[in-house]
């Protein structure tokens, strides 16, 4: 069912207030979103006045800054800080990116941050994909084969390969699973439990796609279903999120052309 | 024994609350907005029309009521969002055959739904509140004055 609002636990209240940039001349605000699971509280969202001169131009850079010198209790993920592991993906500025891309002067007036939207909260700006997860898993992201193992690897034209990885580096094998496309999705939103979400489906093309995968068929089959591929609206929030500039839009349209050329 | 920890139901992150809808999204919903506003537009007009059939007394003030300068921008308002739905639909299916499937083909065809919508208006406008609106309330006028002058005449020769 669709709801429009959060519910009453959810609702975010007004946080604490840190100052940690006296007297600096190029300082920003940081309202950064705060829910304690020992506490049970609704969630708050704290401020934090940030001298820019002493942290680095991302994001990300900002709030380790946060974590380090002014707030030890932060909690966010992290690892790679350059955009390929997909950790840091939050909702920044109202719209879902990885925080280590995200430069801190795109943002006009204060930087608001919050977690990857419409999911469960575990701490701060740490929200559970167990569920996202397990959909992935779902799809069998894994390459199927009937024939004989051969006695080395299975071959690939470059331009075979070309589908996968695109001629710009773009193409379906570079997604990193933020999941920053799945979240800004309004229809994932409102049906998260049934339909998979534009990152799933970007992976689901990426293995119909693949010139070695021998399971076309059997993987198609399980995606013709009325919520799990068509909850897909062509909204194109998730190719407009994409922090990797992929289009997953076009991933869906893909393999709903390739059911219909199955039927025809 | 500690007693465990008690764990508590994860709150649910923000999402319209926080999210600022791409262009896209924005025609998507107002695409879908406009659509429902159609629907039962034309349902409660084919109503009204039904109840004109039943009840002939009606007509008339049927008749004022469109007669009215408002009610023809109201319609001109109508037939825009006629417009602005078929274009979207016609921009949907094209999507579905994988034509011009990306961010910036997206904001492109999005405005020419949006300018051709607003061009088809106002050439509806020109070919009907022009040349139907204005004959008639010029005839209207001239009638009057006609009538006027000939009351005048009646007047001077009694």
């Amino acid at each position: 069912m669709v709801q429009f609002t959060l519910p009453k636990k959810s609702k975010v209240k007004k946080g604490q207030k840190f100052d940690a940039a006296k007297g600096a001349e190029n300082k920003k605000t940081f309202k950064v979103y705060r829910y304690d699971p020992d506490q049970g509280e609704n969630p708050t969202m704290d401020e934090y006045d940030i001298n820019l001169d002493e942290c680095g131009p991302m994001v990300l850079d900002a709030i380790i800054h946060i974590k380090d010198n002014v707030d030890s209790t932060l909690t966010f993920r992290r690892s790679c800080r350059e955009g390929i592991c997909g950790s840091c993906a939050m909702n920044i500025d109202g719209r879902n990116t990885l925080a280590c891309l995200k430069p801190i002067n795109e943002v006009k007036g204060d930087v608001k941050i919050t977690p990857l939207p419409h999911m469960p909260v575990v701490k701060d700006l740490v929200p559970d994909l167990t569920h996202a997860y397990a959909q992935y898993e779902s799809i069998e992201p894994w390459m199927k084969t009937d024939t004989a193992t051969p006695s080395r690897e299975r071959l690939q034209s470059p331009e075979d390969a070309q589908k996968l990885n695109g001629d710009d580096g773009k193409g379906p094998a570079a997604c990193i699973l933020c999941f920053c496309c799945s979240t800004s999705c309004p229809s994932y939103w409102w049906n998260p439990d049934k339909f998979m979400g534009p990152a799933v489906l970007l992976n689901a093309w990426r293995w119909l796609t693949d010139s070695r995968d021998e399971a076309k068929g059997e993987r198609l089959d399980q995606l013709e279903d009325p919520f799990k591929l068509y909850r897909c609206h062509t909204i194109m929030n998730c190719t407009n999120a994409c922090p990797k500039d992929l289009n997953p839009a076009k991933s869906i349209s893909e393999i709903k052309k390739m059911i219909v050329e199955r039927h025809s | 024994m500690s007693e465990a920890p008690k764990i508590h139901e994860r709150p649910l992150s923000p999402h319209l609350q926080v999210y600022r809808l791409p262009y896209n999204a924005i025609m998507s919903i107002s695409g879908r907005m406009v659509g429902i506003g159609l629907c039962l537009s034309l349902i409660a007009l084919l109503c009204w029309f039904v109840a004109i059939v039943w009840n002939p007394s009606l007509f008339d003030q049927t008749k004022m009521f469109l007669d009215n300068p408002l009610t023809k921008y109201v319609a001109l308002l109508w037939a825009f969002f006629v417009f602005f739905y078929i274009g979207n639909g016609i921009r949907h299916v094209l999507w579905n055959i994988g034509v011009g499937l990306n961010q910036k083909a997206g904001i492109i065809s999005g405005n020419i739904v949006l300018l051709l919508s607003a061009v088809l208006t106002i050439g509806l406008w020109c070919v009907t509140c022009d040349e139907t609106a204005n004959p008639t309330t010029q005839t209207a006028v001239s009638t009057s004055i006609e009538e006027t002058m000939v009351q005048e005449e009646f007047i001077n020769a009694e």
